[in-house]
């Protein structure tokens, strides 16, 4: 299906980066119009898949991470990308309360998150050569 | 993201403000645990009204904060929750190990009953 709306943006996996990847989503999709809930779910959405990346895909190292944000209809298709280390067991990962950083403080809830405010949510990783997370959100339903 | 503080005996009250994300997240548990050590405090008063925005990183911020008092015997309530933060806490259950408080005085109750 083609698009009628697509955006891609790059940046350094600084978690400094992660409210600007919130703001330029937020602002490319307020075209359609969405509920401030709808907007803020998408957001936070958003926000566990760039930290993810920042956190996970690259650990201490840096890296680019990529969003593609496109526009069909009614809905929205986010997708986050990193060239990191990738996830050996998406299944494991996508527990909930899972966490490979406990010391972090991480809650293990990224994903939970990812699914409750998306409507899908699709994983792909393969080890040493990073992780694509592709999520759909269909407005106004 | 902001964050203050103000104690009333051993109780610490952390008041967040604005977008509470893995980046702000850090610098707020480094301040705060630094408070808890400098105060010798025993509760944990988390006010949320002011949080504009809120990722799973406020869970491990909050759950955080009060593993580290519960050791001691120390209690958490949280207070004032903009509908943000409500939906992120509501989700990851954690109201039914911290409690949710309507106002101050009803949180200060809480936190003074006896141990």
């Amino acid at each position: 299906m083609e698009a009628n709306n697509r955006m891609e943006l790059s940046f350094l996996s600084l978690s400094e980066n992660e409210s600007f990847a919130r703001a330029a989503v937020s602002a490319f999709v307020a075209q359609l119009d969405p509920t401030v809930e709808e907007l803020t779910e998408m957001k936070t959405a958003l926000s566990e898949a760039v930290s993810n990346a920042v956190i996970h895909g690259y650990e201490k190292n840096q890296g680019m991470v990529r969003i593609i944000c496109s526009l069909y209809g009614a809905t929205v298709e986010l997708v986050v990308e990193d060239q990191g280390v990738g996830i050996e067991n998406i299944e494991k990962a996508r527990q909930p309360l899972y966490t490979s950083k406990p010391e972090q403080e991480r809650s293990g809830m990224g994903f939970t998150v990812m699914e409750i405010f998306m409507d899908q949510l699709e994983v792909v990783s393969e080890k040493g050569s990073g992780t694509r997370v592709t999520m759909v959100k269909r407005l106004g339903r | 993201m902001g964050v203050s503080f103000r104690e009333k005996g051993n109780i610490l009250f952390i008041r967040l403000s604005g977008e509470l994300d893995h980046h702000q997240a850090e610098e707020i548990r480094r301040r705060t645990d630094r408070r808890i050590e400098e105060k010798d405090i025993l509760d944990l008063v988390f006010d949320c009204e002011e949080v504009r925005f809120m990722d799973s990183s406020g869970i491990g911020f909050v759950m955080g904060r009060y593993r580290k008092v519960k050791e001691k015997g120390g209690r958490a309530v949280i207070l004032g929750t903009s509908s943000y933060a409500d939906a992120i806490f509501e989700m990851a259950g954690i109201y039914q190990i911290i409690k949710k408080c309507g106002d101050e005085k009803q949180a200060l109750a809480y936190c003074r009953q006896e141990r």
